[in-house]
This record gives C-alpha cells, sequence and structure tokens, in this order.
C-alpha cells in the first residue's frame, strides 16, 4: 500500500526510506527553484504588464504558438512513423542505408537548418538565382516564390529535423513487437495495412505519444528558428521582452503562461498514456517480416525516406562542408579551438552528472513508488518541458540573489568580496543542462530499468542484497548500454544548445553554437560554417551509437541480425 | 533448522483487502502448500513474509526470530530476513552464467563451491555450468532457479506458482527433482500453487485459501477426504451436487439416505459426490465391492434403475452419465468414474451405491 513515508509506522521505515527519498526529493527541489523564481517573479506586482500584454500580443503569441505545435505535431507524427514501419517492415532499395540515416537529422539544430535554408531560398540564394537563370526572369515582379522565413517555414525546418524522435521510438516500438501478434493479425484475414493500423499501431501508440511530445517540448523551446524568421511564439516572445523592453517579470509572466502550455501537453502526453502499457504476451520472436516491394511501390518508399533525410540532412550537411572547405580559415582565426573545447567541457561534465543524477533517481522510484516520490520525479522532469529561455531567467534570478547574500556575508566577517562566484560562471550553465536535459537521462534509464522484471529485484534483495549492492550487482550491468546512450543524448542536446547558453554563458564565453548563431544571424553562415559543422558532425556519433544499439536490442536477433535458433 | 510462522496477517492494497487474518505455520523441514485460486491472496502473503511487501498487521517470525510486527511497524528488509524465493519467472540474472547465478547470494563463494558441483550434477545441469541463462531451456532455468534460491541455506524457502511456466510432460519429472532435493536439504518451505495435484503431490500439509481467508489446513488426505466446505470439494475437480433437507439426521436423495447427525432438521443441505465416489451395476447385478467400502444397498428401489445417457472408454477408467428421474442437478445428469471397463448401453438401466464416506454434506449457504 503506498502511503507517504510520514505516515508510515515506525521509526525503522523512516530510516529505510530515508536516503532514497530525500535524494529524490533534494533534486526535485534543486529543479524546482528556477521554476518558482520564474513564477514569483510573473506574479510580482513590479511593473504589472499583463494587461499591457494582453491587449497587445498575448493573442497572437498564443495563436502562433499553437500554430506550430499543432503544425510539428502533425508533421513528425506521419514523417516519424511512416517512415519507421517502411523501414523496419519492408524490403526496398536503400532500406539498409535509411534504417540507421534516417535518425541523421537529429544531428543538425533546428537554427542551424534555418539558416542554411533560408541562404538557400532567399533571393539571392542558389536556387532563386538558378531559377532566375533558366527562365530569364528579372526580378522579384516576375515570378512568385514561398516566403521561407514565415511560420510555415519554421514548421518545415522544425519537422525537418524533429521527426526522428518520433522516428527513434516507433521504430523501436515496432522492432520490440512480437512477431507473432503480427502474423495472428494476418491469419485473422487483415492484410498488411489493415495489420499496421489495427494492431502495429495500437500497440506503439504509447512510444510514438512520447516521441512527439518530445519533438513538440523541442519546438516550444526552439529560439533561434523563430528569432531568425520573425515568428512571434512565446519564446521568441519572451526573449524580445526580455531584451528589448528589458522587463524580467514581464518576460516571466510570458514564461508562466509558457509553463502552463508544457504543463498541459505534459499533462496531455500523461492522459494518453494512462493504462497504455501493454507487456507483450507472447514471448516467442522470430525476424521481422519483410514486404518485399516493387516497381511504383518501391520508388514511393524510397522517396518517402529519402526527402526527409536529404532535406533535414544531406542539404545542410553538404551546404556547410562546401562553405566549411573554402571558409575554414576564416572559422579557425575566429578562436574556434577554444569554442570546440569549452561546448566539451560543458557537455561532458552536464551528460555525466544527468545520467548519475537520473538514475539515482529512477532506481529511487523502483524502490519506493510512493506517491510523494513519484509526484518528486515527476516534477524534476518538468525541465525537459521548459524552454532554455525561461529556464535561464529562472536560474540567474536565485543565482544572482545567493552570490549577493555569500558576497554580502563575507564583507561583513571578514571583510573581503566574493564577487560573483556561482552566476556568470560555467556552474550555472551545467545547472541549467542539467536542470533541462534530466528528463532526457532520466526517461532513458527509467525506461531501461522497467525491463528488468520486478522478480529480479526480489530474487536479489531475498539472496542477501541490499538496495545498493542489488543496484550495483544487478541493475548496473543489465542497463549499462543505457547508460551510454543516456549520456550521449545529453551530450549531444547540450552541444547543440542555444537559448541556455546564450543567456547563462560567463562573459566572452562562447561555445559553438553560440558562435554560430551570432555569426549566421549576421548573414555570415560561411564564416561560421565549421562551427556549425562540428556540432552537426558531434551529433552524428550518437546517431550511430543509437542505431546500432537498437538493432541489437530486439530478443531473438544476434549482432548482426540473424535470428537465433531456438534451443 | 528454522520455520515460519505466521499469525493473523491482514494485508490491502488501497481499499482492497486482499489477506485477511491469515496463519500460517511451517516447521522445521515441513513442506507446506499455500492452495488456493488466483487473487486468493497467497502470493501476497508469501511475498510480505518474505519482506518484498511491507506487513501491515500481524506478525511474521523465522525461526525465533520477529522480523516483522503490524504493531510496531517493523519490517526487518528481505535481505536481513535469510530466506529463498523461487520467482514464477524464475527470475534469472540474464548477464550472468549459471554458475555465477546459483552463487549469487553465497558470502564466501569456496565454501559452496563442492555442495554446487554436486548440485548440478544431480540436476543434470553440469555441462551448463558457464552458460548462459538464456540459452536454457525452462525445465533447467527451474531448476538453476531453485538451486540459487537454496543456496545461501535459508531458513525457509518460498516457492512461488514454481512448476506453472512448464509443459505437463517436463513438470512431473521436475517436481520429482524438486522434492528430492528439498527433502535431502531439510529446509522449511513454503509453496504457492493454484494446482491441487500439485500441491497434493509435494505437501506434507495443505492450506487452502480463498478470498484472503484460510479455508482448511490439513495433511494430503484431510483434504481429498475430508475436505470442511463445499470449495475445498470442488479443488479437485468435477463434483455431482444434490440439494436436499434434513430431516431427523439423515439427508434423502436419489442416490441414498445420508447421515448428518449433527444437522439441525429442516437445514437446508448440498450432498456432493465425487465422479469417482459412485459404484454402479447393471440392475439386477451386484455391485462391485473394493476395501473399505461399507455394505452397499442399492439406492434405487428394484427394477426402477436410473437410465445411462452416455458411457465412454478413459482406458484404465470409464465414465458414465447417469440421468436421475425427477432430479436436481440442473439437468439431472450425474457424472460417474469406475475403474475397469464398464460400459452399459445407453438407455439401459442401472443401479447406483454410494459409499457413505464419499458424500460430503455441508450446510446450503
Amino acid at each position: 500500500m503506498d502511503r507517504p513515508f510520514w505516515a508510515r509506522p515506525g521509526p525503522r521505515s523512516f530510516l529505510r526510506v530515508d536516503f532514497w527519498t530525500l535524494g529524490v526529493l533534494i533534486i526535485a527541489l534543486l529543479i524546482a527553484i528556477p521554476l518558482f523564481a520564474v513564477l514569483t517573479l510573473a506574479l510580482s506586482p513590479s511593473d504589472d504588464i499583463w494587461q499591457h500584454l494582453l491587449d497587445t500580443v498575448l493573442a497572437k503569441y498564443v495563436w502562433t504558438t499553437l500554430s506550430l505545435m499543432l503544425g510539428v505535431g502533425i508533421g513528425t507524427t506521419v514523417i516519424g512513423t511512416a517512415t519507421a514501419w517502411l523501414v523496419t517492415m519492408c524490403r526496398f532499395p536503400g532500406r539498409g542505408l535509411f534504417n540507421w540515416a534516417l535518425l541523421l537529422p537529429l544531428a543538425v539544430p533546428a537554427y542551424v537548418l534555418a539558416f542554411v535554408v533560408t541562404d538557400q531560398l532567399e533571393y539571392a540564394g542558389t536556387v532563386q538565382t538558378t531559377l532566375r537563370m533558366l527562365f530569364n526572369w528579372e526580378s522579384r515582379q516576375d515570378y512568385w516564390f514561398p516566403e521561407i522565413r514565415s511560420l510555415p517555414g519554421a514548421i518545415t525546418v522544425m519537422t525537418l529535423v524533429l521527426y526522428p524522435y518520433v522516428y527513434l521510438l516507433a521504430r523501436a516500438a515496432f522492432m520490440e513487437q512480437s512477431i507473432c501478434v503480427l502474423d495472428v493479425s494476418r491469419t485473422l484475414g487483415n492484410g498488411p495495412w489493415k495489420s499496421f493500423f489495427k494492431v502495429a499501431l495500437p500497440l506503439a501508440r504509447p512510444a510514438i505519444v512520447i516521441g512527439v511530445t518530445l519533438a513538440l517540448m523541442e519546438a516550444l523551446n526552439d529560439l533561434g528558428t523563430v528569432e531568425f524568421f520573425a515568428v512571434n511564439t512565446f519564446t521568441s516572445g519572451i526573449y524580445d521582452v526580455w531584451l528589448n523592453m528589458n522587463s524580467r517579470s514581464g518576460a516571466a509572466q510570458l514564461a508562466s503562461v509558457l509553463l502552463i502550455f508544457v504543463l498541459t501537453l505534459i499533462a496531455l502526453e500523461r492522459a494518453a498514456r494512462r493504462g497504455q502499457r501493454y507487456h507483450h504476451t507472447s514471448g516467442k520472436y522470430s525476424a521481422l517480416p519483410s514486404y518485399r516491394l516493387h516497381g511504383m511501390k518501391a520508388l514511393v518508399a524510397f522517396l518517402a525516406c529519402a526527402v526527409p533525410l536529404g532535406f533535414g540532412f544531406l542539404l545542410p550537411a553538404g551546404v556547410l562542408l562546401s562553405y566549411s572547405l573554402n571558409f575554414y580559415q576564416e572559422t579557425l582565426a575566429a578562436n574556434y579551438f577554444q569554442y570546440v573545447a569549452n561546448s566539451l567541457t560543458l557537455s561532458s561534465i552536464a551528460a555525466i552528472g544527468s545520467v548519475l543524477i537520473g538514475l539515482f533517481m529512477a532506481y529511487g522510484v523502483r524502490l519506493n513508488g510512493s506517491a510523494i516520490v513519484r509526484m518528486a520525479t515527476r516534477f524534476a522532469s518538468i525541465g525537459y518541458a521548459v524552454p532554455g529561455a525561461v529556464l535561464a531567467i529562472g536560474i540567474i534570478i536565485p543565482l544572482g540573489a545567493f552570490d549577493n547574500a555569500v558576497d554580502a556575508f563575507l564583507q561583513r566577517t571578514l571583510g573581503i568580496s566574493s564577487g560573483l562566484f556561482i552566476s556568470g560562471t560555467i556552474v550555472a550553465v551545467i545547472y541549467g543542462y542539467t536542470a533541462r536535459f534530466l528528463a532526457l537521462s532520466y526517461g532513458t534509464l527509467e525506461a531501461s530499468l522497467g525491463k528488468i522484471t520486478p522478480s529480479m529485484d526480489g530474487a536479489a534483495r531475498t539472496l542477501g542484497q541490499g538496495p545498493g549492492a542489488t543496484l550495483r550487482r544487478v541493475h548496473l550491468p543489465l542497463v549499462r548500454g543505457s547508460l551510454l546512450t543516456a549520456g550521449l543524448l545529453v551530450f549531444v542536446d547540450c552541444m547543440k544548445e542555444l537559448p541556455l547558453t546564450l543567456i547563462l554563458r560567463p562573459f566572452n564565453y562562447d561555445t559553438l553554437s553560440t558562435f554560430v548563431f551570432q555569426y549566421a544571424s549576421n548573414e555570415q553562415l560561411e564564416h561560421s560554417a565549421l562551427g556549425a559543422l562540428t556540432i552537426v558532425a558531434a551529433g552524428i556519433i550518437p546517431v550511430v551509437l543509437l542505431s546500432w544499439g537498437i538493432i541489437q536490442s530486439r530478443p531473438g536477433q544476434d549482432r548482426n541480425g540473424r535470428v537465433e535458433v531456438n534451443k | 533448522m528454522s520455520g515460519l510462522h505466521v499469525s493473523a496477517l491482514s494485508h490491502a492494497f488501497d481499499a482492497q483487502e486482499v489477506v485477511k487474518g491469515v496463519s500460517v505455520f511451517v516447521g522445521p523441514g515441513e513442506f507446506v502448500c499455500l492452495l488456493g485460486p488466483s487473487g486468493c491472496g497467497k502470493t501476497t502473503l508469501l511475498r510480505v513474509a518474505a519482506g518484498l511487501e511491507n506487513l501491515q498487521k500481524g506478525e511474521v517470525h523465522i525461526g525465533e526470530q520477529l522480523v516483522a510486527s503490524g504493531k510496531s511497524g517493523f519490517n526487518l528488509p528481505p535481505e536481513k530476513r535469510g530466506v529463498g524465493l523461487m520467482f514464477q519467472d524464475y527470475a534469472l540474472f540474464p548477464h550472468l552464467t549459471v554458475a555465477q547465478n546459483i552463487l549469487f547470494g553465497v558470502k564466501v563463494k569456496s565454501q559452496q563451491q563442492s555442495w554446487m558441483e554436486k548440485a548440478l550434477s544431480q540436476m543434470d545441469l553440469t555441462a551448463y555450468a558457464h552458460v548462459y541463462p538464456h540459452t536454457l531451456s525452462g525445465g533447467q532455468q527451474q531448476r538453476v532457479a531453485l538451486l540459487r534460491a537454496i543456496a545461501p541455506q535459508p531458513g525457509v524457502l518460498f516457492l512461488d506458482e514454481p512448476f506453472s511456466g512448464l509443459d505437463v510432460t517436463r513438470r512431473a519429472e521436475t517436481r520429482e527433482q524438486t522434492l528430492a532435493l528439498l527433502k535431502e536439504t531439510g529446509v522449511a518451505t513454503l509453496m504457492v500453487t493454484h494446482d491441487p495435484e500439485e500441491a497434493m503431490y509435494m505437501a506434507d500439509r495443505i492450506l487452502v485459501m480463498d478470498q484472503g481467508r484460510m479455508i482448511q489446513d490439513g495433511t494430503p488426505d484431510d483434504i481429498y477426504f475430508r475436505p470442511n466446505s463445499a470449495f475445498v470439494t470442488d479443488l479437485f475437480g468435477a463434483v455431482n451436487r444434490l440439494n436436499g433437507r434434513v430431516s431427523q439426521g439423515t439427508v434423502k436423495t436419489p442416490l441414498g439416505l445420508f447421515e448428518a447427525p449433527q444437522l439441525p432438521d429442516g437445514q437446508a443441505v448440498q450432498v456432493l459426490i465425487r465422479p469417482d465416489g459412485i459404484r454402479l451395476a447393471e440392475l439386477g447385478g451386484t455391485p462391485a465391492r473394493y476395501a473399505g467400502d461399507a455394505p452397499c444397498e442399492p439406492a434405487s428401489q428394484p427394477g426402477t434403475g436410473f437410465q445411462v445417457v452416455s458411457a465412454r472408454s478413459l482406458g484404465r477408467a470409464s465414465r458414465i452419465i447417469i440421468r436421475l428421474a425427477d432430479c436436481e442437478p440442473p439437468d439431472g445428469l450425474i457424472e460417474i468414474r469406475v475403474p475397469g471397463t464398464f460400459l452399459p448401453k445407453t438407455g439401459s438401466l442401472v443401479c447406483a451405491t454410494v459409499n457413505p464416506g464419499d458424500a460430503h454434506i455441508f450446510k446450503t449457504e
């Protein structure tokens, strides 16, 4: 029975839950501080711009943000699910390549694709120049061309780089499905299409919902694209109000509305998943079936995979590569290696920290599923949903206050000044990264631990191992692969992270992402192309590892994807 | 040598009470089965006794030691209780070899090394000591799980449906090996099962549970031949059920008069008779007699036999269905199983006798 720890009888049980529960509560508190700081500031009456916001921009922000979410949601669901189904269940030319290559756009930050696409599609870009040459058009009056720097443009750009979230999870779900279930569906008279919609898709739905939710959180977080495209979402609104109107509480007020958006999204996702944890009823796995596609069908399947890959990865990577080859000296001269070192330092520390904390939380929940612990972890996971700009504001405020308090204390007692020793240092950035990406490592590890049946814990415990020894001897070896996955996921997201870094970084301290953003915003994409290419390249490594891991993870198949013979 | 003493244990999940004041005693070296349908609370009881669930009400002793008490809220964590538990799904650690699995809970591995080698050979597993569990068959995994549970020499061993994952042909053999090993080890064992035959085969004593309560505690013989309720009688398969009313200490049924001295006049009762508790003979013939049978009077009046509805040979036994004239089981059909071959023609008349010891009379609820 679930009773909060204070209601459990006796001193003994209190001591037992203490360590893990307390740890989880402290983590949740650290994540909560920035959020409460934002909310407190939003509710403080200093300069009340609520009425002003309501009169002017609020409706526009709400409408634009909702449109963006709807567009990106539909786009990523369709592309992610369709490509995942094609590569897991069908055989067509290029399938082996697409299987892992479809993850590649994950390596491209939305703002990088936005810069590249704009660079190519604007009036002076390659595409329009070529068209003018081909058709002898003189000027803009002679033809119509879609405006890429618009809301539909932003939706397209984000869909192209965010669909891999859905693809990754949907593919994993399809691969985990016991083929027997699909065979049963076929023998009951359902064709491949009907089997997909009636069996495979419903079984994969929980995974797809998670994927889409992740993609939407990324979309809400995005600052680079919407700033550059002048699309008025909440995030760009917060940034503008904060920088241009120089109103912290105004930004915090917008941020609090955005928080409500995000919390609604989380609630919807939870609701969609409630009671949807399917357990596979059959332990029998055999090689996945392959619907062999020919002719037109094969071509359509090929294009369905090639188009997202082409626009989401090949195009930006190609353009950046060609710019890099021509302009690498400019990039190197701009202190490139220092930015690389900075990015690597921040990202690795944050990745290791997130994995350790995430593991602690996931195991804490497993040990003690009491309401308070579950609530605390749920709370600690919403950092991922909180847009970086919001989180940054929420971190600057309390850290500044803390630094000032320490400084005042030292002044009073020792007569020395400590200055700002946390805010404005990389500690603040790492705090921000960890708070934001903890959910990523926690989610990965929770899912991985969830695959270990509870009787494993029971077996280890009855065999004389305490909770710590059980974690070390049973769980850690079993989730080793997931620890790496979790770490790499956090690492790459930190490399790409922009808004948090922009706001929290120490003075004159640039990472690859801030360097690229500043140069490309000033129409100097060429000169920062090597930096952008480096971010993309770093992103490819975990993509490859993820892809490798997922093929291995399917029961019944060995390393080379061959089917194990039942003994 | 220790043992297990669970007293007045109650347990609830949310508001649902799944175990209601159950006491269980397993003496040193004893093999006790907790028998009941799924959802009767037997697995919960086992998990609480092992320490995997916190105890809410009652007390658990292992040997002389109090390990959990509802009054003081004391719950010794499972790793400190010195128990072994074998899970229904075996829960073998997939990243460890068979030998590593077995020695997982052993503190000084060298001490148990020779025991393990002997046990492995006894279980026909010597060749598999260094392979990983997923390459083993279900029966082999089961035996590894058993060895793992007893390797640390626990004071009490819990078995949670240990044979349910095996196919029928493997079960008998595995039961045999398991029983032999446990008798040799002499560990007090509490096994949970929903299979009455398994319980009969394995147990020194059977505890029947239903809906969180203890129904009967007795030897396999008691449970089968002296069930204390319709529920326990029903456990071993379909039963013929006749309704009646007590009159002057007896119950009159179409299959004869049965004594019910403890019950008051006018009490509505049901008479439960297993298919193998009825003897048959061709009308006019003498029913076959068996050792221990009471002298039998044909229940049917001379010239008024029961009509045979069907008769089939099951090999060593025959299954006959007869129809009672104006009678009570919904359609008046009675199932009978007699040893050997006895195949009266459909429609012919037979007479039937019930050994009084095979008629179980209970108050109608």
